[in-house]
């Protein structure tokens, strides 16, 4: 995308295992600070290790209907209304027609499923709650976030699994740089800690009792976590006619899918591959350009195996390479945004955070890793690889403002 | 992050407070009505103010006090009203 048409990253709202916060999140990661813990709440279970939200409160969760949000939809909120109050925007002044809003989400408001089902199922029809729908449906979490701060632009929710962060991203990129919008919000959620779905990511094998440690020899899955990360992204134009802050652009977007398993990447990472090479492309950059890179990482055998090797090949000249997965587990539709905005941060600190569990690297695995604590770096840009089950890759291209 | 605070009110045993009491606490806790608001004179429409809360609210009592309630009670009376007509339909019960 030419530079008079990528899009300005204003404002950065995370909510996260580590903390409702921006701050307390990009802490953790910098830190190399892992939030796994076993969970109460799953402790039956094979499998019970979770990063889980910590209760917490926000103003925008205090208006008539908020009781019967999904978690989901509380994440979403309240990393949007942080993420506006950086970019310094006011929805009360704001002209709602030119702001869109995107999500990714890979599943939707399923603590508002089991409670509906198990209600069905124990009291009948009668017994399931008004708000069933309206806190499970997928899109729900980005009509909220229409509707408390009067965004009337185009709104899209949208699943690419745990690529959807980084899709909303390329998606909300487009909206932008056609004129659909002046503003987008773009908000990746994801409150999956249910009983059924972490079950189901049990039986597939995909998930760690242990520890969340990308790229280590000893890995064995990801650690299931909820979380919301929100960008507010800007016409160039209309960030620099209001005098706001610039703190990222957004300068190159790559997609691709495997079709080639439902949930295995494709072994030789191709697909993925692909998505890396369209996004530098898209930047007009070379490999050599970048000088981090935030992975997908996920601490699985296969995706880390798979990704190791693409990046090793993409990128001949070993630019340091961190998961924030060790850290904050794996938010699934959440982690493309959330991952957006630390990389942010990392190329706004200069510094490259390193992968919280990591203590031994994968031998097979020829990688520059950060492990340990965070490394220096001078380098303005930096790419955040997300890849979701369905065959689904997604890479975004950042560049600090 | 716990689910929403609906999911906690099913409630194992009926509640035996005072039906206003408990209608009240229910219209400013989990409905989050202004308790200035809060009325034996305020119309429930004006309390619950779109369809999804009356119909939540018709649940809820449904659950509290296991008392059934159609929609119709709760769009035509005043929160006193709606309280005495909760009362009959508890002494039934």
């Amino acid at each position: 995308m030419t530079s008079a048409l990528a899009p300005v990253v204003t404002g950065i709202g995370l909510v996260t295992a580590a903390g409702p916060d921006r701050d307390s999140t990009w802490a953790a990661v910098r830190e190399g600070r892992s939030t796994a813990a076993p969970d109460p709440r799953l402790h039956d279970l094979p499998v019970s290790l979770a990063c889980r939200v910590p209760e917490f409160d926000h103003p925008v969760l205090h208006h008539r209907g908020s009781s019967a949000l999904d978690p989901v939809a509380r994440l979403a909120l309240a990393a949007t209304a942080q993420a506006l109050e950086q970019a310094g925007l006011d929805p009360a002044e704001w002209d709602g027609s030119r702001v869109a809003v995107v999500t990714g989400h890979g599943t939707g408001g399923v603590h508002s499923e089991a409670t509906a089902a198990e209600r069905l199922a124990e009291r009948g029809p009668g017994s399931v709650s008004a708000y069933f729908l309206t806190g499970y449906l997928i899109n729900m979490a980005g009509a909220n976030i229409a509707l408390r701060f009067g965004a009337t632009g185009p709104a899209v929710a949208l699943s690419t699994a745990c690529a959807s962060g980084t899709t909303a991203l390329g998606t909300a990129r487009d909206l932008l740089a056609t004129g659909q919008c002046d503003i987008a919000l773009v908000c990746g959620a994801e409150s999956p800690l249910t009983r059924l779905i972490v079950t189901g990511f049990t039986q597939l094998g995909a998930l760690s009792n242990h520890s969340s440690r990308p790229f280590d020899a000893e890995r064995d899955g990801f650690v299931i976590a909820e979380g919301a990360g929100t960008l507010v992204l800007e016409r160039p134009e209309h960030a620099a006619a209001r005098g706001a802050q610039v703190l990222a652009r957004l300068i190159g977007y790559g997609a691709s899918t495997d079709a080639h398993h439902l949930v295995a990447p494709h072994p030789e990472g191709r697909g993925a591959e692909r998505a890396v090479r369209a996004a530098l492309a898209d930047a007009s950059l070379g490999p050599e350009d970048i000088g981090h890179i935030n992975a997908h990482g996920t601490s699985t055998p296969r995706n880390d195996e798979v990704e190791g090797a693409l990046l090793h090949r993409v990128f001949p000249h070993r630019p340091p390479v961190t998961s924030s997965k060790g850290a904050l587990g794996h938010t699934m539709g959440a982690a493309g945004t959330i991952e957006a905005g630390l990389t942010i941060l990392a190329l706004n600190e200069g510094v490259v955070p390193p992968t919280a569990g990591l203590t031994e690297l994968d031998k097979s695995l020829d990688l520059d890793v950060v492990m340990g604590a965070a490394r220096a770096t001078a380098a303005p840009i930096a790419l955040s690889t997300s890849f979701g089950f369905g065959g689904h890759n997604a890479v975004a291209v950042l560049a600090r403002g | 992050m716990t689910p929403w605070k609906g999911d906690m009110s099913t409630s194992a045993q009926l509640d035996t407070r005072d039906t206003l009491e408990i209608v009240t606490g229910l219209l400013v806790g989990k409905f989050e009505a202004d308790p200035a608001d809060v009325r034996e004179s305020a119309p429930m429409t004006a309390l619950l103010i779109d369809s999804l809360m009356v119909v939540e609210m018709a649940i809820t009592l449904q659950d509290e006090l296991g008392v059934k309630l159609d929609e119709e009670d709760l769009r035509d009376l005043t929160l006193g009203e709606f309280v005495s007509r909760v009362d009959e339909r508890r002494a039934r019960a």
